[in-house]
């Protein structure tokens, strides 16, 4: 079947390549900064793409809309961005691609899970609390996830 | 005693701590070639050139898997060896059994069968591992311990663990097992859940 001009630009970045990605879920915790290292060096061992995936939802207490939503998504974006540099440095050996999605944390991930080889997650994200063992988020993606997912370790308190 | 025989394997009850005895996940060649079928990323390159020797291996940690015979457990054995040949580390499948909780009129089972069954199935899970991957060092235990807490320890010098979703003490329908959920919790090292296969893993 011929393909459209309209139907590749609606191809994946991954399509047709020999390995499924990797997805992380990141949204900023120290849990999820330590999934993302970790899921990194998989990428790297499986010369697979990253997928950074971070779920983004308006924050409409301070009733904002249409171009503050633009702002805040370009924020999340560069803030996800410095955080890759920080980890990975700025000339990574891997692909690494940013999605900031709208939605919230377990749907969006396990839409990602879909189309990914493997989802990392770190144990709790920003909505757990200090003792919490598993996040509700994580639990949601390994009862739920079409693919394996990895739940990487706290970092080491300081 | 008697004796096992490994078409019995599925029959015995190698529990989490649901303690629940049934006959699902009988390791057989029927469940393992399934999962050839499956649409997989390959193995790279460039983990083989570090297989020299067990010594190397050793240096490039290792993968824990824990195998109780259940179709999920299965998977993450394919999916520990997988990994273990992108580290370059050392396959380290576990086989943990505990004797069943008697259920009703079920007459309860000699001690032997079970330390017999968890030795075939460790052997059986070495082997196919060893054929499957050629370049693999593996290594296998068999012990009579708590799944879940015995995984967490075994995890402490590893780079991965590997779980099924749910072992055979799950039933139909539940979605993460005891075991896994407590590994996910307290490993020491990631945790890679891995469930059943299903219509959406199709190649």
């Amino acid at each position: 079947m011929m393909a459209t001009a309209a139907d590749e630009h609606a191809q994946p970045l991954w399509a047709g390549a020999a390995v499924m990605p990797v997805a992380v879920g990141v949204d900023g915790s120290p849990s999820s900064i330590e999934a993302f290292a970790w899921a990194a060096s998989e990428a790297q061992r499986r010369g697979a793409l990253l997928r950074v995936v971070s779920a983004w939802q308006p924050d409409r207490s301070r009733g904002s809309a249409g171009a503050s939503d633009v702002a805040a998504v370009r924020d999340r974006r560069r803030v996800l961005g410095e955080l890759i540099v920080e980890t990975i440095g700025a000339n990574p050996e891997i692909d690494v691609m940013v999605e900031v999605v709208r939605g919230s944390p377990a749907p969006v991930l396990l839409e990602a899970a879909e189309e990914s080889a493997l989802l990392v997650l770190g144990r709790r994200g920003r909505g757990g609390f200090p003792g919490m063992r598993l996040g509700s988020v994580g639990l949601h993606c390994v009862m739920h996830a079409s693919c394996p997912v990895a739940i990487v370790q706290d970092p080491p308190r300081a | 005693m008697v004796p096992v025989r490994a078409d019995r394997l599925g029959r015995l009850a190698l529990t989490g701590s649901e303690g629940r005895a049934h006959t699902e996940g009988v390791l057989d060649g029927s469940e393992l070639s399934d999962l050839d079928g499956e649409a997989v990323d390959p193995v790279t390159e460039h983990s083989e050139g570090d297989q020299g020797s067990v010594g190397d291996a050793e240096d490039q940690g290792r993968v824990v898997v824990g195998v109780d015979g259940s179709a999920p457990s299965l998977r993450a054995l394919e999916w520990a060896g997988r990994e273990a040949m992108h580290l370059g580390a050392v396959l380290d499948i576990w086989v943990l059994w505990m004797p069943p909780v008697p259920l009703g009129t079920m007459a309860p089972i000699g001690g032997g069968d079970y330390v017999m069954a968890a030795k075939l199935m460790a052997d059986e899970a070495a082997e196919y591992a060893r054929e499957r991957w050629s370049d693999l060092v593996v290594e296998s235990h068999v012990t009579e311990a708590s799944p879940a807490p015995a995984l967490v320890e075994a995890s402490r010098d590893a780079s991965l663990l590997v779980v099924g979703s749910r072992g055979v003490g799950g039933f139909r329908g539940l979605l993460l097992g005891s075991v896994s959920h407590y590994c996910a919790q307290h490993a020491h090292c990631p945790v890679m859940v891995v469930r059943q296969r299903s219509d959406r893993d199709s190649p």
